[in-house]
């Protein structure tokens, strides 16, 4: 019963013109950034490390903005198109609806990552950092990946609208993301400190330059990504927490 | 099969959609819950279905307190529900495999319900095209299905024939009482047809702005009004006009 619907999540959402586009989107991106690392003379310069780096970045912003912008009209969308009071009658909880939710924005994460894995695999391979690579995408990308999309399940949740769910998804993913546009002298003061010192994006990007370059011991890095575990289990927590509210009226 | 006392609801912004409401639907009825818009008919059948918590009262549904088995009612129950939307990318028969498998059907089960359903409702031949090019009718008639599914008891149909021609009403009447001869299944409905109601429907109840003003069998009501209206021919549009109309008859 479970599967059944995540099987239909999973046709609806991610191989459906939409899903589709958004892949064919991401491995044009990846296309065009090996290309270049391998044919534009001032980046086929660049360090093995920073090259594998870049890429995994650029991959992970990437999904995350798809991921929750899928999350975002998975439960509003149904809102809106009336198909929720239906589900909600029958056997299924609350909890399975919104966790078979989150599996197939999970498959979809399995699927783009398959697709991105030879372009991973020539970047890095030189470097002998492929495993290494594997080891940081499957598991600190996956752990990314389902906090971000239970926050937008969580907005798609208390939402009505679908419009409004995924306005709301982009504005985190933006707030989230500022760590990684301020300069290094900015973060050494003020509100920027407290920022990049406990948001999980910026702890997840230390500790990808303490295992890439740094070449760091597993256990200080687990120690770096604390905030990423604490920010997983605070988001996967209230998406479960908020599935109670999971209500079939539109409006008001 | 449905008994309600005092059912109240008095939503959050403290409207109070239904007042004291007490029905009985009996094993094998055709009910029809009528009453003018805003009556509180959705809202009562959605209370009844365990949607929406009622604010005080009883209600028992197929001899389960509907409170204290919100999971297990939905076993005994199909419903169809007011303004309701489709996944239109799926074929019909995708839509009932769907259903289907959410209702832990097995495997084996599932592929002959679904064309048991699907031939309940004249939808056979068209099982493979997708909802996205049903008409209305065959929507209607394909959410239909969908409640029976799961073999319920008992069936919430909330406005079935909801902007559907003649022809489709009468489609859908037919499979209402057939579903209830052959299959015995008791159906609860709303609808604001009427001369079908008083067509296909054993017992009746009529709501206005939450409170119950009659429930009974179409002719004892239509036996008790004769004296009160007088008009050859009544019918139970003429009893349920003179029981919510807010006009004082013209004298
Ligand atoms: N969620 C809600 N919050 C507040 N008031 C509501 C809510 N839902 C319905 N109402 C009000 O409760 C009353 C009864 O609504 P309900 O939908 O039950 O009527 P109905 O008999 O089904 O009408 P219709 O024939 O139009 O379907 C209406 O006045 C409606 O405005
Ligand atoms: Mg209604």
């Amino acid at each position: 019963m479970f599967l059944a619907l995540v099987k239909k999540e999973t046709k609806e959402h991610i191989f459906s013109r939409k899903g589709i586009g958004f892949l064919f989107v991401v491995s044009l991106l990846l296309s065009i950034l090996s290309f270049s690392f391998i044919s534009v003379k001032e980046l086929s310069l660049l360090d093995q490390p920073t090259v594998v780096m870049t890429t995994l970045k650029l991959l992970l912003g990437i999904n995350i903005l798809i991921a929750m912008v899928i999350g975002a009209t998975m439960i509003a969308g149904e809102k809106e198109k009336g198909t929720l009071e239906s589900l909600l009658l029958t056997p299924l909880t609350k909890r399975n609806i919104i966790l078979a939710k989150l599996a197939a924005i999970l498959i979809f994460w399995l699927i783009v990552t398959l697709v991105s894995l030879p372009y991973l695999f020539v970047l890095a391979y030189q470097a002998n950092l492929f495993p290494t690579v594997l080891l940081y995408l499957y598991g600190i990308g996956t752990i990314l990946i389902i906090s971000f999309s239970s926050i937008a399940l969580i907005f798609s949740t208390v939402l009505v609208s679908t419009k409004n769910a995924m306005i709301l998804a982009i504005m985190a993913f933006l707030i989230t993301a500022i760590p990684m546009f301020l300069s290094t002298t900015m973060k050494k003061s003020g509100l920027a400190k407290v920022i990049s010192e406990n948001s999980p994006v910026s702890a997840s990007m230390t500790a990808m330059k303490d295992i890439f370059i740094n070449k760091m011991a597993a256990p200080q890095v687990l120690i770096e990504l604390i905030p990423v575990f604490i920010f997983f289990l605070l988001a996967l927590f209230f998406a479960l927490l908020i599935a109670k509210k999971v209500d079939f009226l539109r409006g008001e | 099969m449905i008994n309600t006392q005092q059912l109240k609801k008095v939503y959050d912004n403290g409207f109070e959609a239904v007042k004291n409401l007490s029905l009985h639907v009996h094993k094998g009825d055709i009910y029809g819950f009528l009453g003018p818009n805003g009556a509180g008919k959705t809202t009562t059948i959605r209370m009844l279905i365990g949607l929406i918590e009622p604010t005080s009262g009883e209600l028992e549904v197929s001899n389960l307190n509907v409170k204290k088995n919100k999971e297990e009612i939905k076993k005994h129950i199909g419903v169809l529900p007011e303004s309701h939307g489709y996944y239109e990318w799926m074929t019909g028969e995708e839509y009932l495999q769907f259903f289907s498998a959410l209702h832990k059907l097995d495997k084996k089960q599932r592929k002959a319900k679904v064309a048991e359903v699907l031939d309940l409702v004249s939808l056979t031949s068209k099982a493979n095209v997708k909802i996205s090019q049903y008409s209305r009718g065959m929507r209607q008639r394909l959410g239909i299905a969908r409640t029976l599914i799961h073999d319920p008891e008992i069936i919430f149909l909330d406005e079935p024939t909801l902007g559907l021609d003649p022809q489709g009403q009468k489609d859908i009447e037919n499979i209402l009482l057939n579903l209830n001869k052959v299959n015995g299944v008791t159906i609860f409905i709303t609808s604001h047809l009427l001369k079908d109601i008083e067509k296909i429907c054993n017992r009746v109840a009529i709501v206005k702005t939450g409170t119950l003003m009659e429930e009974d069998s179409v002719q004892s009501l239509l036996d008790k009004y004769k004296k009160e209206i007088h008009k050859e021919d009544l019918s139970l549009e003429d009893v349920f006009f003179h029981l919510t109309s807010d006009r004082k008859e013209e004298q």
